[in-house]
């Protein structure tokens, strides 16, 4: 749970002068200035260097939204799949609680995890092997499809400009 | 013989605004005394729907008193519009900017670049221009109109009502804290900047939380491709997309706490207007027409990184005084939207009263 005290006679930080263009309108009133100092003292209460890390992870998909031709998605996305292919158990987070029930029901759940985790292990390696070989045909199939046009561009561009010269050498 | 006033539109279908508009002008224009029938191109509509519309290929060009062409992106229609006799009135509905769709769907991209570029032609050619917002009509400044008016989208909350849904309700009225987002799921509606904010809502704030994403994903499959991709990056399970919805809508707001839109593009937003209507605090981004959807009430914010838009939304779903100030200024809202009379607003339009 997030949650700062707000002096709200404090200076503004850089950082919160920084969002000076930030509009905020609650029920028609402009809160820009007092709700958004608030807003502002909770989320730098928001530091967290692995949640930073994900963030950073998911800033790589949204270079996708750069793209400017379909092509230019196609091999983006495909750097994008190629970066992790693989699943992995260690990012799988068991649910706590504090309450005493939540524990129990946690250690059951942990006990479970500790007994099934083979067969996950199993399912795992032949899941990734599949994710893999995926990228890389896909990855194959488009830089074989994209030589192949390139070729006919090629030819028929010699066409082309055979046709022409046979044309206006007619005329 | 009764005079005909007649429609056209680009594609007809359960849960679009335009086709509802239609419907409702259709109606009032029959009440007025003219026969009056929505037309539209074959391929742009679904077989069970032809009970509300009929094909374009039926529509006779000279045989209206009157047409109305709902303009939002590149179709047949805009041509029939043109070719046709009798008062012509284009209804205004925005085109959504083609930089979007680049990259994502480079054939929609051109598709909006003709129609904005086609916009010159069909409004050069009619008696008067209606527009959904303000908004809408002051991107039609540079062509010079006969005669302009702002005509805001026309909706009956009656049809927002719903039975419950057991599914839905099974599935996500759990007691998590929902953030709701409904419609197309397209590029100009920036639903990755939502799932960023759910990011750091779900990691740091409230991982009892999710955030349902109601819409359809067959408007753009690779904007859609990347949305999962970024959800499934950003360690969130909890980011759930249901496809389009439409009779469990009335549900979905139900077990929503808070309404949340980011779109940088509206001509107006009418999921606004809906979730104001199920008592939903609605968040979302001041941008396009939504302001006059909004009018005063509710949360509409702009430059908010995705951390503040996870705190914001957090304030309103727990601060009670916050939130209480936000749901009295929507119920303000409505009863406004209660008190409006379309059908004598389009009469006025029409000179008819």
């Amino acid at each position: 749970m997030v949650g700062v005290e707000c002096d709200k006679d404090r200076p503004m930080s850089d950082k919160e002068q920084s969002s000076d263009s930030m509009v905020l309108m609650v029920a028609g009133r402009d809160r820009s200035g007092d709700l958004r100092r608030d807003v502002c003292a909770e989320e730098m209460a928001l530091v967290d260097p692995a949640l930073r890390e994900r963030m950073a992870d998911g800033g790589r998909v949204l270079a996708l939204r750069e793209s400017v031709t379909e092509n230019d998605f196609i091999d983006c996305q495909l750097e994008v799949l190629g970066v992790r292919t693989q699943l992995d158990l260690g990012e799988c987070e068991l649910p706590e609680s504090s309450s005493v029930v939540g524990r129990v029901v946690g250690a059951v759940r942990g006990f479970v995890w500790k007994l099934l985790r083979f067969a996950f292990e199993w399912m795992l390696f032949h899941q990734n092997v599949i994710n893999e070989q995926q990228a890389i045909t896909l990855a194959h199939e488009v830089r074989l499809r994209k030589r192949e046009n390139e070729d006919l561009r090629k030819r028929l561009d010699a066409l082309e400009s055979k046709l022409i010269s046979s044309l206006t050498g007619e005329s | 013989m009764k005079k005909r006033f007649d429609q056209l539109l680009a594609g007809y279908a359960d849960g679009d605004a335009i086709s509802q508009e239609a419907r409702m002008l259709r109606d009032i224009l029959r009440d007025c005394g003219f026969e009056s029938d929505i037309f539209v191109p074959g391929d742009s509509v679904a077989k069970d729907a032809l009970v509300d519309c009929r094909l374009l290929e039926e529509y006779d060009a000279n045989a209206v008193e009157g047409l109305i062409l709902h303009y939002s992106t590149e179709s047949p229609v805009n041509e029939a519009f043109v070719a046709s006799n009798g008062r012509r009135i284009v209804k205004y509905h925005n085109i959504t900017p083609a930089q979007f769709f680049d990259g994502f769907d480079d054939d929609i991209a051109a598709e909006l670049r003709r129609a904005r570029s086609g916009l010159g032609a069909v409004v050069s050619v009619a008696d008067e221009v209606w527009s959904d917002s303000a908004y809408n009509a002051s991107e039609l400044s540079s062509f010079a109109i006969k005669k302009s008016k702002v005509l805001h989208l026309m909706f009956r909350v009656d049809e927002f009502e719903g039975g419950e849904d057991a599914g839905i309700k099974a599935q996500f009225g759990d007691g998590l804290t929902n953030w709701l987002f409904m419609g197309r799921i397209a590029p100009n509606k920036c639903v990755e900047e939502l799932i960023l904010a759910y990011a750091y809502y779900y990691h740091t704030i409230n991982s009892r939380s999710r955030l349902i994403v109601a819409g359809s994903q067959h408007s753009c499959p690779r904007y859609y491709a990347m949305l999962r991709l970024l959800a499934e990056r950003l360690g969130l399970p909890n980011v759930c997309f249901t496809g389009f919805v439409y009779g469990g809508r009335a549900t979905l707001y139900e077990c929503a706490d808070v309404f949340v839109m980011a779109s940088r593009h509206e001509g107006y937003c009418l999921p606004l207007v809906e979730a104001m209507s199920f008592d939903t605090p609605v968040v979302t981004r001041r941008a396009g027409g939504m302001p006059e959807a909004m009018g005063d009430a509710g949360v509409m914010f702009d430059n908010l990184k995705p951390e503040e838009l996870a705190v914001l939304v957090h304030r309103v779903c727990s601060d009670q005084d916050l939130r209480g100030e936000v749901m009295e200024s929507q119920r303000r809202r409505l009863d406004v939207i209660h008190a409006r009379d379309v059908g004598r607003e389009v009469r006025e339009a029409l000179g008819l009263v």
